[in-house]
């Protein structure tokens, strides 16, 4: 009986969703995005748009390989962007309705009346939705991955991890749209206010990577200053022999030899001054470091706290490139990127000397420590307290379904 | 399970439903203990006005709503186990099917939901819809049917797992006669093939052609259930119609009658037989004859009343048994006796 009835709503499903067309308007768009991105290639020159070719010093096939390029647009545009967003807002309007439709009078007596019972009526009704996002992104990956293979000539199987984590993804969103469904009976309230869960949950997530980036900063700058500071010493001493040095007259000293000892020692002096007036405003700058610091590891410490109690929606995306990918596999690009950008900010400061001018801009090998972070937390943190709470969701939901009168 | 059980479809003791009160609502004791017996393969009636508590007994039965307090059984099982749905069929009152299906995809759906094989769904679903009069619009999308005739595939939906029990919760609302006639049919014929029917409706008329049994269910409480024979019979009287031609027929009628009747403080003609049943006679009906009921079913009793008014040389017009319709006993039911208003409708506030 439990499989008859379990078919029974999935064909159901599968009906309501077809019957709204939402489902194959979604198919086609995905179909036509992995299109796109088949028609999108890289050559020794640079762009390959279908048979023309966009020459770029930044993109070509001496810095990525094209399964790289293909890995990194998959992971870029089809997965961070079409499947985590559009995608699943899509799914979200499609599958919103199940839950208040369930519950809405006149429907609810005739699933309620059967022999099923509730929290499987509700679980196998929430599956349904889950299934149907499952499904359209198999079928992206699947997609991809021949893209993949066949333009980039790689056949990577991990790419299909996009599935589960999709699901996963969207679940977290999804499991407060069911809670919002059964308490509101409204698609549109469960809709507007899902949509809010998840901006708060972008804001959160965007909050706690801001503030980590600073101070992974902040730490840099107390390192590098530290090490000034540890230098600072050395040279002081050695300005300080050389002007001992320059001070004594050399026998038979002529005058044109003194006059240059007296312009090295002037010059020595004045490097001593500049050291010892560094190690005060390095010092000034350290203490200030530290005080930021302290005060970005604080709130980190409270945003990370937050962020652990709710779902970990981009870090579970993240968690498909940290398969599929490797910091090192797109190092060349990476460091083209990074002496572009480097060019750039010098000549935006007027300054081609090559000499470090000190900036409080977070610096590429910063945003590289910071990534390095992100993907050294661990996949229970992102998983494991994410699926607890789409658990405790789940459980009110079903308090809320086996106690209500209808 | 005594043997008494075994024969009831259902058999309820002490069903109690509170609602609890809410930051915007108050309370409300919707069901105060109802007993009630129905019968293996009868038709069984609830009657009761607006918010009598009738569509929150038959939620409870089918585990829509869950009672406060609730005992006895349903086809031999606890009132509230899951498993014996699977032998009841259940048409809501106002059932919402999905749009998107059609009205074999309709029965079939809820044919898999109690658990009827692929097989035996695709057959009855054939068989039901043509048994509700739909075969010819089976496949059209629920969406383009008329009242009447989603009414129609609620009922072979109800009947799609074959079940001994059938709740139908207003099953003629906002059906046409044909399809009023057309449902009664289908409940003799249940009836005649070994199903319970019960079945909460408005329309007394037709709840009379069709059921064996009634419950009245007034303010939470059943006001009285049995046979329709059995809850008129007491209430049966004969009338007796005397022509009033003569200006005099009031105080002749008066005396041929002294010997049962017996002055009223509050002015009107009341009596009563040797045997205690009353009598009631009216007089000043305008353009309408003198009237003498006499509240008894027993021909015999009234045997002298009729020979005395004779004797009086009074002219007989009628002498008529009647037997009260079930809308009588419905109105009796929902008439305050110490006010003689209509109860208002409604359950009753507080828990």
């Amino acid at each position: 009986m439990i499989l008859t009835q379990t078919t029974a709503m999935l064909v159901d499903a599968y009906r309501e969703l077809n019957s709204k067309k939402m489902f194959w308007i979604s198919l086609i768009l995905s179909a036509l995005v992995v299109a796109s991105i088949a028609c999108v290639g890289i050559n020794n020159k640079g762009l390959t748009v279908l048979w023309w070719t966009i020459s770029l010093d930044i993109l070509n096939t001496s810095l990525l390989s094209p399964a790289s390029f293909y890995k990194f647009v998959f992971i870029q545009f089809g997965f961070n962007f079409w499947l985590a967003w559009i995608a699943s807002i899509l799914a979200l309007i499609s599958t919103a309705s199940i839950i208040p439709d369930l519950v809405a009078g006149g429907s609810i007596e005739l699933s309620l009346s059967k022999p099923i019972a509730r929290v499987r009526l509700f679980l196998t009704k929430y599956a349904t939705a889950l299934l149907f996002t499952g499904l359209q992104v198999g079928v992206f990956t699947l997609a991809s991955f021949l893209v993949i293979g066949i333009r980039g000539g790689s056949w990577e199987w991990s790419i299909f991890l996009a599935i589960p984590l999709v699901l996963l993804f969207f679940s977290f969103i999804y499991c407060v749209c069911a809670l919002l469904g059964l308490i509101t009976r409204s698609t549109i309230a469960a809709l507007l206010l899902s949509v809010l869960f998840w901006f708060f949950l972008f804001l959160l997530n965007t909050s706690e990577r801001t503030v980590l980036l600073f101070k992974i900063n902040a730490e840099d700058r107390i390192a590098s200053a530290e090490r000034e500071l540890g230098n600072l010493p050395e040279l002081i001493t050695r300005s300080k022999d050389r002007i001992v040095t320059f001070s004594t007259p050399k026998e038979g000293e002529t005058d044109a030899e003194r006059l240059r000892r007296e312009a090295n020692k002037a010059t020595e002096e004045a490097k001593l001054a500049g050291h010892e007036l560094r190690v005060n405003t390095r010092q000034q700058s350290l203490t200030e470091y530290k005080s930021t610091q302290a005060t970005l590891d604080k709130w980190h410490g409270m945003l990370f706290g937050v962020k652990s109690v709710f779902p970990k929606t981009a870090e579970t995306m993240g968690l498909l490139e940290r398969q599929l990918t490797s910091l090192n596999e797109f190092q060349k690009f990476s460091d083209a990127q990074e002496e572009r950008e480097d060019d750039r900010r010098s000549r935006r400061r007027g300054n081609t000397s090559g000499v470090t001018v000190e900036s409080n801009e977070p610096s590429p090998s910063v945003a590289r420590k910071v990534e390095e972070v992100l993907r050294s937390r661990s996949v229970f943190w992102v998983l494991g307290t994410s699926v607890m709470f789409e658990a405790l969701v789940l459980f009110i939901c079903c308090a809320i379904f086996v106690r209500r009168d209808f | 399970m005594t043997t008494a059980t075994a024969d009831l479809a259902l058999d309820l003791k002490d069903v109690d439903k509170s609602y609890d009160a809410g930051w915007f609502k108050k309370g409300v004791h919707a069901l105060r203990g109802i007993d009630m017996h129905v019968g293996r393969g009868e038709v069984f009636g609830l009657l009761g006005p607006n918010g009598a508590g009738k569509s929150t007994l038959i939620k409870i039965l089918m585990t829509v709503i869950s009672p406060t307090r609730a005992q006895g059984t349903m086809l031999g099982r606890k009132i509230g186990d899951k498993s014996t749905l699977a032998r009841v069929g259940y048409l809501p009152e106002h059932h919402r099917f999905p749009e998107y299906l059609t009205g074999r995809q309709v029965v079939e759906f809820y044919g898999a939901m109690s658990g009827v094989s692929r097989s035996d769904r695709k057959r009855r679903a054939a068989d039901l819809l043509d048994f509700v009069g739909m075969a010819k619009w089976a496949d059209t999308k629920v969406r383009g049917y008329s009242k009447g005739m989603r009414q129609r595939v609620g009922i072979a939906q109800a009947l799609v797992n074959d079940p001994e029990l059938v709740l139908f919760d207003e099953p003629t609302d906002g059906v046409d006669p044909v399809g009023r006639r057309d449902i009664r049919q289908m409940c003799q014929t249940l009836k005649d093939r070994g199903k319970t029917v019960f079945l909460n409706s408005h329309l007394l008329s037709e709840l009379e052609m069709i059921c064996d049994r009634v419950a009245i269910l007034v303010q939470g409480r059943v006001a009285s259930q049995g046979t329709i024979d059995s809850l008129t019979t007491h209430r049966q009287r004969y009338e007796i119609e005397v022509a009033s031609d003569d200006s005099n027929v009031d105080t002749a009628l008066r005396r041929a009658l002294a010997d049962w009747l017996r002055p009223d403080a509050s002015g009107s003609i009341a009596g009563q037989l040797p045997s205690g049943e009353p009598i009631d006679v009216r007089l000043d009906q305008p353009y309408a004859p003198a009237m003498v009921k006499i509240a008894t079913a027993d021909a015999a009793k009234v045997q002298p009343l009729l020979d005395s008014i004779r004797a009086a040389r009074l002219t007989l017009r009628a002498v008529r048994p009647i037997r009260p319709s079930l809308e009588d006993l419905f109105m009796e039911a929902v008439t305050d006796p110490t006010t003689g208003k209509t109860l208002a409708p409604g359950a009753k506030e507080g828990a």
